[in-house]
C-alpha cells in the first residue's frame, strides 16, 4: 500500500487537481467557521458539483472539502469563542483566552499545525494499519459502545473540569435533553407534549449553535469589555520550535485519542477533543493554565480533532460504515464515481484506495497553507465593532440553522438554548460535558438496550466482555479517585476553618 | 467572505438544469420533494436521479429538501396539507407504513395522494459465513431445533423490523428479533458475532459474499435481482412474500387533477428513457414506474402485506 501511496500522490501532483483541493479545502474551511454551517453541508453542496468531473478529480476535491470543514471551526472557536462545529469546542477552552490576550496570532498558528501534525498522524495510521484496525473495530459491540460512552463521559468530567458537581450536572443535563422525542428503538414518545416538531428531537445543530453561538452573542450584548482591548498584536510571534517539540508527547497521545475514537462509527471528532483535552490537562506539569490561554490545551484538541479524520475514514473504506453524517455523503460521493466502499475495495481497487490517501496527504498540505497564507487576515474580526459583528453573525446563525433541515422551529430552538447556554455559563456549570453528554445519550441509551437484548436481559454482558469490563473499571477508578480528593479538600477546608 | 459567495454562484450555476427535451406540460415551474432521509443514502439517491428526469421530461424545476428529523414524521407533515397545485410533493417508502402502524406518525399512505412509484432497492438474508446454515430451509430447521438462540437484527420501527418478522414466521417465531441499527450497524453486529442473520441491501450483500465474509441466504422477491442474479428468492425457496424497498412519490391529501395527468405522462416518458435504468443501475437500484393508478394499487397491497406480517 506504500508504494502505492506514493505513486499515487504523484499522479495527483497535477495542476487541474492541486487547484480543485485548495478551493475544497477552502469551501470546508468557510463551512466549519461559520456556526450553523458545517462540514456536511459543504459536501452536500459539493457533490453535484463533482459529479461531471473524473473520478480521481471529483474524490480528491470531496476528501479535501470534509478535512477543511473538521479543521475550519478552528478560527471562529479561537477568535470569537464560537466552535463551529463540535469538534472544536476544547480549542475554545485556551484558544480563546490566548487571543484576548493579544496572542491571536500565535494561537491561531499553534491550532493550524496541531491540525496538520493530526492530520498526518491519522493518515500514517490509515495507509499503514487500516485493515488490522478494521478488523479490531468491528469487535466494538453494543456492550464495549455502552462502557465506552461512560467512560469519555467520566473522563471528561472529571478530567477537564474544576467542579466536579457542576460537571456532572451538566452532563446529565446533557444526557437528559437527549432522550426528547422518539426512544431511538421502539417507538415510545419521550417529553414531546404532542408536538411534532418535538417528537423530532433536539438537533444537534440548533442544540449547539445556541449554547456556544447565541450565548457569546449575549455576553458580548450584555457585558461590556469582552472585547480585545489596545492594539491588537498582529505581528507577534507564530510558534516556536521549542514549543513544539515540548509538545511531542502531547501530540502523539491525543492523536492516538483521536484516531481511537474516530475509527468508531457514530462517536467521533466531537468527543476527542475533550477526551484529548482532559487527557493532556491531567497529564499536563501546568495543569492550572489550562483554560487560561494554555498552549497546551490547543495542541491537545486540535491534534485530536484532525487525527478522528484518519479514524474516520478508516471504517469508511475498509467496510463501507459511515461513522456520521459527513462520512456518509463522502460515500455518497464514491458511489457516484464509481466506488463501492466495502470490504472488497480494498483487494480490488487498491489504486483507488491510495488515490483517496494521496488526496488526504495534498489535502492536509493544502490546508496548512491555505490557513497560513490567510492568518493575518482573521484576528482583525477582534477589532471589528460589536455594533457590525453581532448583527452578521447572529443573521448567519439563523440562516445556516433553518437551512440544516428548513424548520422555523429549529430557529426558536437555537435562540432558547442561547439563553440556557448564556445561564449555565453565569452560574459557572461547564458546557463542555453538556454537549459531550448529549452527543453521547442517544449512543450510550441505544447500544446499552441493544447489549441487552443481544444477552436476552442479562445485565452481566458488561462485565463479562473483557472491552467492556476494563472501560467500566476504568471509569469507577477515575470517579472514586476524583470523589475522593473531593472529600479530602473538603475536610481539609474545614479543619483549617 | 467573498470567496464563500463566489463557491456558492459557482456551484448554483452548476446546478442548474440543463435544458430539457420533449417537454409534458407541469402545471408549477418549480416543486420542492421533501425527502425524509439524509442526503448520500439509498432513498437520497433515488429521490435525485428521479428529480434529474423528471426535470428532463417536464418543464418544471425540483429543489430536493433533506428533512429526516423524527423518521419521516416532520417531512410528512411539512407535505401532507401543502399545496394542492404539485408544487410540494413527499418522497418516501414502505417505512411510511411501519411508522404509522407502530404509532410513530399520524400519517399513513392515505394521507396522501399517490403520484408514481419510481424504483426499487432489493435486499437480502445474510449470514455470516461460518454459520451452520447455507439455505433458507437450514436455517429454519437450525432455528427449530436451537429454539430463542438465534438473533435477528433489525431495525426496531423500521421496515427491517417487517422483513424479520417474515422470516421468524417462516421459522415458527423460534428465532428473536432484536435492534441493530441501520444497515452499516447490522453489518457490524452480524460480522462482530452479536446477531446471527440480518437483512441488507443486494449492493453491499455482493461485496461481502464475493469477499467470502458472508453468505446470502434469499432475495425478498419473486424475481430475481437483475445486478445479482446468483441470489437465490425468498419465493423460489418456500417463503411466499417479496418486500423490496419501493421509492413513491406521493403529494399533499388533496392534489388537481392537472398534476395527476401530468404525471401520467411524464412517468410514461421516464419509463421510455433507456437513460434511467442506466442511472439507478449505477446506485444498485432497479427502476419500478407506475403512475398514480397502479402506484395507488401498490401501496394499497404493500400496505396489507406488511400489516399482516405485524399482526396489526
Amino acid at each position: 500500500m506504500v508504494d502505492l501511496f506514493f505513486a499515487a500522490v504523484v499522479h495527483l501532483f497535477e495542476p487541474h487537481i492541486l487547484v480543485l483541493v485548495m478551493l475544497g479545502v477552502a469551501i470546508g474551511l468557510i463551512f466549519g467557521a461559520l456556526p450553523g454551517l458545517s462540514a456536511t453541508m459543504a459536501l452536500a453542496l459539493l457533490l453535484p458539483v463533482t459529479f461531471a468531473m473524473q473520478p480521481d478529480a471529483g474524490i480528491a476535491m470531496l476528501v479535501a472539502t470534509y478535512i477543511g470543514g473538521v479543521s475550519g471551526g478552528l478560527v471562529a472557536a479561537t477568535l470569537l469563542r464560537i466552535p463551529g462545529t463540535p469538534s472544536s469546542i476544547a480549542t475554545t477552552f485556551d484558544g480563546y483566552p490566548l487571543a484576548r490576550k493579544g496572542q491571536a496570532i500565535k494561537a491561531l498558528a499553534t491550532g493550524m499545525v496541531a491540525s496538520a501534525v493530526g492530520g498526518l498522524l491519522g493518515l500514517a495510521v490509515l495507509v499503514g494499519f487500516a485493515p488490522v484496525v478494521a478488523r479490531f473495530a468491528i469487535r466494538f459491540g453494543a456492550a464495549e459502545y455502552t462502557a465506552l460512552t461512560i467512560a469519555a463521559l467520566v473522563l471528561v468530567v472529571v478530567l477537564s473540569e474544576s467542579n466536579l458537581l457542576k460537571g456532572l450536572l451538566a452532563a446529565l443535563l446533557g444526557l437528559s435533553l437527549s432522550t426528547v422525542g422518539f426512544a431511538p428503538i421502539g417507538a415510545a414518545q419521550r417529553f414531546s407534549f404532542g408536538n411534532i416538531d418535538l417528537l423530532a428531537g433536539i438537533g444537534i445543530i440548533p442544540f449547539m449553535v445556541g449554547l456556544f453561538a447565541i450565548a457569546q452573542i449575549i455576553r458580548e450584548i450584555t457585558e461590556p469589555g469582552t472585547r480585545v482591548k489596545g492594539k491588537l498584536d498582529l505581528e507577534g510571534a507564530g510558534v516556536r520550535l521549542g514549543e513544539f517539540l515540548a509538545n511531542g508527547i502531547n501530540m502523539v497521545r491525543s492523536a492516538a485519542i483521536g484516531i481511537a475514537i474516530g475509527v468508531l462509527p457514530g462517536i467521533g471528532g466531537s468527543a476527542s477533543n475533550l477526551v484529548a483535552y482532559g487527557a493532556a490537562r491531567s497529564a499536563s506539569r501546568k495543569p492550572e493554565e489550562f483554560g487560561k490561554g494554555s498552549l497546551e490545551g490547543i495542541y491537545a484538541a486540535e491534534t485530536a480533532n484532525n487525527a478522528s479524520v484518519g479514524g474516520a475514514l478508516l471504517p469508511l473504506l475498509t467496510l463501507g460504515i459511515p461513522g456520521d453524517g459527513v462520512t456518509a455523503i463522502l460515500i455518497g460521493g464514491f458511489t457516484i464515481h464509481g466506488l463501492q466502499p466495502g470490504p472488497l475495495l480494498f483487494r480490488n481497487e487498491p489504486e483507488l484506495i491510495a488515490t483517496i490517501y494521496a488526496a488526504f496527504l495534498l489535502a492536509t498540505l493544502a490546508l496548512l497553507l491555505v490557513q497560513l497564507l490567510t492568518i493575518r487576515m482573521f484576528p482583525r474580526v477582534l477589532l471589528i465593532p460589536r455594533h457590525y459583528l453581532v448583527p452578521v453573525l447572529t443573521l448567519l446563525m439563523v440562516v445556516g440553522v433553518y437551512v440544516g433541515e428548513y424548520r422555523i422551529f429549529d430557529v426558536w430552538l437555537m435562540l432558547g438554548f442561547g439563553v440556557v447556554g448564556y445561564l449555565l455559563e453565569r452560574y459557572g456549570f461547564p458546557l463542555g460535558p453538556m454537549v459531550l453528554g448529549f452527543v453521547l445519550g442517544t449512543i450510550f441509551e441505544t447500544n446499552m438496550r441493544r447489549a441487552l437484548m443481544f444477552a436476552n436481559g442479562d445485565w452481566s454482558i458488561f462485565v463479562t466482555r473483557p472491552i467492556s469490563a476494563t472501560l467500566l473499571l476504568m471509569a469507577a477508578v477515575l470517579l472514586c479517585f476524583s470523589v475522593w480528593n473531593l472529600l479530602k479538600a473538603r475536610s481539609r477546608r474545614q479543619t483549617v476553618s | 467572505m467573498t470567496r464563500f459567495w463566489k463557491a456558492g454562484l459557482l456551484a448554483a450555476g452548476l446546478l442548474m438544469p440543463g435544458t430539457a427535451l420533449a417537454q409534458v406540460d407541469y402545471p408549477v415551474d418549480t416543486v420542492r420533494v421533501f425527502v425524509p432521509a439524509n442526503p448520500g443514502g439509498g432513498t437520497d439517491a433515488g429521490a435525485r436521479l428521479f428529480a434529474e428526469f423528471f426535470q428532463k421530461h417536464s418543464d418544471a424545476s425540483i429543489a430536493i429538501v433533506n428533512q429526516p428529523a423524527g423518521g419521516g414524521v416532520v417531512a410528512a407533515q411539512s407535505v401532507a396539507e401543502g399545496a394542492s397545485d404539485g408544487s410540494v410533493l413527499f418522497f418516501f417508502h414502505a417505512a411510511l407504513h411501519t411508522a404509522n402502524l407502530f404509532g410513530q406518525s399520524p400519517f399513513s399512505w392515505e394521507s396522501f395522494t399517490p403520484l408514481a412509484t419510481t424504483s426499487e432497492i432489493n435486499e437480502v438474508y445474510a449470514v455470516r459465513e461460518d454459520a451452520p446454515f447455507d439455505t433458507v430451509d437450514e436455517l429454519i430447521a437450525y432455528a427449530k431445533e436451537h429454539p430463542g438462540e438465534l438473533n435477528i437484527g433489525s431495525q426496531l420501527g423500521g421496515t427491517t423490523q417487517v422483513k424479520g418478522e417474515a422470516l421468524n414466521q417462516a421459522a415458527g417465531g423460534k428465532m428473536r428479533i432484536v435492534d441493530a441499527g441501520t444497515e452499516s450497524d447490522r453489518i457490524t453486529a452480524l460480522l462482530g458475532g452479536q446477531v446471527d442473520v440480518i437483512s441488507m441491501s443486494v449492493a453491499n450483500a455482493k461485496q461481502y459474499a464475493e469477499d467470502g465474509q458472508m453468505v446470502v441466504l434469499a432475495l425478498m422477491n419473486e424475481n430475481p435481482d437483475p445486478a445479482a442474479p446468483e441470489f437465490p428468492t425468498t419465493v423460489s425457496q418456500g417463503i411466499d412474500f417479496s418486500l423490496p424497498l419501493v421509492m413513491t412519490v406521493y403529494g399533499p391529501g388533496e392534489v388537481d387533477q392537472a398534476v395527476v395527468d401530468a404525471f401520467d405522462q411524464i412517468v410514461a416518458e421516464i419509463e421510455a428513457d433507456p437513460e434511467f435504468a442506466e442511472a439507478l443501475a449505477k446506485q444498485s437500484q432497479a427502476p419500478a414506474l407506475r403512475g398514480p393508478e397502479a402506484a395507488a394499487e401498490f401501496l394499497a397491497r404493500e400496505y396489507k402485506t406488511i400489516a399482516g406480517l405485524l399482526g396489526k
